[in-house]
């Protein structure tokens, strides 16, 4: 039969060339083993150019492909390379090393003096609930306070002690020093009622 | 070889160029590339590789000078 011979001859003539990986693959699929095959059977010229066609289109699909998986890759290589160069170069002024041959951890931000850089440095400077207050209402009711119960809120609030420890600090119980907050609590909520109504 | 097949007519591997199609093809490539690039800079890097694959497509798509069946085996 013509048509086997077709297909030995093809196939003996272009056995490398079928070793390859794209025509492999290409072949794999059962629609362009079709065109194949009929090309073999009867080669002519549209059937020669449907699968020219066909493999073309395929190709440059692999190449299209390939040549985007790498350009990502390298590109983000790229890239990051890129913004390394430019953080380093204008690195912000405080992130700079100490000493400029200075390899340690230490930056220029870490030995900058400055009086209230955090939360905790400002509230440790402060001395008394009475610097805190911003609100003029706050500021009244908290006029109207005996010395000790102002004390008492100083201790609560900005020093952090418990009633125990305060207690303590007066040689008084617990519980007055419980009281003594209570009763100041309450007047300050009732001067702002008052204000209020 | 010939050239009976123009850009024109290859053009449809990616149908009138549907980049959202295209770029989504990437996707999976392109997220597990952002990862190796500071969180500040992903989306930045995210935009600038879309732009690249799209001009990269682009000229790809107009050189057009891709074998064909009978001239990939007789180049081999």
């Amino acid at each position: 039969m013509p048509n086997k011979e077709n297909f030995k001859k093809f196939h003996i003539e272009n056995r490398s060339q079928l070793q390859n990986d794209v025509i492999q693959s290409f072949l794999k699929q059962e629609k362009n083993e079709q065109l194949l095959a009929k090309v073999l059977v009867n080669p002519s010229p549209t059937n020669i150019e449907k699968l020219d066609k066909e493999f073309k289109e395929y190709y440059l699909k692999l190449k299209i492909i390939k040549y985007i998986s790498s350009l990502i890759h390298f590109y983000t290589i790229d890239f990051d390379k890129k913004n390394n160069q430019r953080n380093r170069r204008f690195m912000l002024m405080l992130d700079a090393p100490k000493y400029e041959s200075d390899d340690s951890s230490t930056n220029l931000i870490d030995v900058q003096p400055s009086k209230y850089t955090t939360e905790t440095d400002y509230f440790d400077s402060v001395q008394s609930f009475q610097e805190t207050i911003e609100s003029s209402k706050l500021y009244n009711a908290y006029q109207k306070l005996t010395s000790k119960q102002k004390k008492v809120l100083d201790l609560i609030y900005i020093h952090g002690y418990n009633t125990n420890e305060i207690a303590r600090l007066y040689k008084e119980t617990p519980q007055n020093i419980s009281n003594i907050h209570k009763r100041a609590l309450k007047k300050i909520k009732e001067s702002f009622e008052k204000d209020r109504g | 070889m010939n050239q009976i097949y123009s850009t024109k007519k290859l053009d449809n591997i990616y149908d009138d160029k549907n980049w959202e199609e295209i770029l989504s093809d990437f996707q999976v490539k392109i997220n597990y590339n952002l990862r190796k690039v500071p969180a500040n800079d992903r989306d930045d890097l995210e935009q600038e590789i879309k732009l690249k694959i799209i001009e990269k497509v682009n000229s790809l798509l107009e050189k057009n000078n891709t074998p064909g069946f009978w001239e990939f085996l007789s180049e081999k």
